[in-house]
């Protein structure tokens, strides 16, 4: 069931509430709303650990061979050799 | 420890910068690993193809070295080199989907994923339980769901963890609408990750 009006009001602000840039007593009516009415709450929860999620998750970095390459592409190859000999 | 690297977590952004400018060649390996992923992953984030990725990679590089001098200290070097690089990977996007709308034109809500329905409460399975769920193909799947105006403010803001003001920059788009996207795109990838677990727990 879709929440209500009010509440959309609520989840409007759920991200401002996390990267903590709602004003304070916003944040109080906030929590005591997500107090108050369960479906908020879900959604609150589960946006919160979605984020969580990919953060830990959902990086992609550049791969070792791909760095090598850029190496080579910019003329930087010797400094590679250097690498591997410190290694 | 690579030259490279052990340079990267010592040098001051500006002492990085003299040493690009003298032509130092290990500043240019320290900016490489100090930048160098996240613009991977936006290029790949946007493009869809680790080949592809590549080349971005490499363009991005080759470019922002051959035109320091218009660098002018005003953003981070990281945060000019990203902007070079979603830039390189939109135009190359518009060519390969002419038909995608402009990535910098307000979204129009024209499908209501942002309001939510699936209201079970997955947030509190064990990690475990998340892992056993092909989680990464799941995540991977939902994100490259989004919009691409909205994918782009989310992985740099959220999964790299950049200020909503860098994201703004990088964009070219203020830090109002860099807000809004990431509230947007934060929503459906909720709802998708959330049908999924409905499906996943359902069935067994």
């Amino acid at each position: 069931m879709p929440p209500s009006k009010r509440c959309a009001e609520w989840l409007d602000r759920i991200s401002l509430y996390l990267d903590g840039e709602l004003a304070e007593q916003l944040c109080r009516e906030l929590e005591q709303h997500l107090a108050e009415c369960p479906d908020c709450h879900v959604v609150f929860n589960t946006t919160r650990r979605t984020i969580e999620l990919y953060r830990r998750y959902g990086r992609v970095s550049m791969p070792e061979g791909a760095r090598e390459r850029l190496f080579r592409v910019l003329n930087l190859e010797d400094l590679l050799r250097d690498e591997s000999g410190a290694k | 420890m690579p030259v490279a690297r052990r340079m990267k977590g010592e040098l001051s952004e500006a002492d990085l910068l003299d040493a690009l400018r003298r032509g130092d060649r290990q500043a240019f390996a320290a900016v490489i690993d100090r930048c160098g992923d996240t613009v991977y992953h936006v290029a790949y984030r946007l493009l869809g193809s680790r080949e592809e990725a590549e080349d971005i990679l490499q363009e991005t590089f080759l470019q922002a070295f051959q035109h320091l001098k218009d660098f002018r200290g005003e953003a981070r070097l990281c945060t000019w080199l990203y902007r070079i690089a979603y830039n390189l990977a939109l135009m190359r996007l518009r060519r390969k989907e002419p038909e995608t709308v402009s990535i910098d034109q307000p979204i129009l809500l024209e499908n209501d994923e942002e309001v939510p329905r699936e209201l079970l409460d997955w947030c509190c399975l064990p990690e475990e339980e998340l892992l056993r769920a092909e989680l990464r193909s799941v995540l991977d799947e939902a994100i490259r769901s989004l919009p691409a105006s909205l994918r782009t403010v989310f992985l740099l803001r959220d999964v790299e963890g950049l200020s909503t003001e860098e994201v703004a920059e990088i964009l070219g788009i203020s830090t109002d609408a860099v807000k809004t996207r990431l509230h947007r795109a934060r929503l459906q990838l909720r709802e998708r990750l959330s049908r999924y677990f409905a499906e996943e727990l359902a069935g067994r």
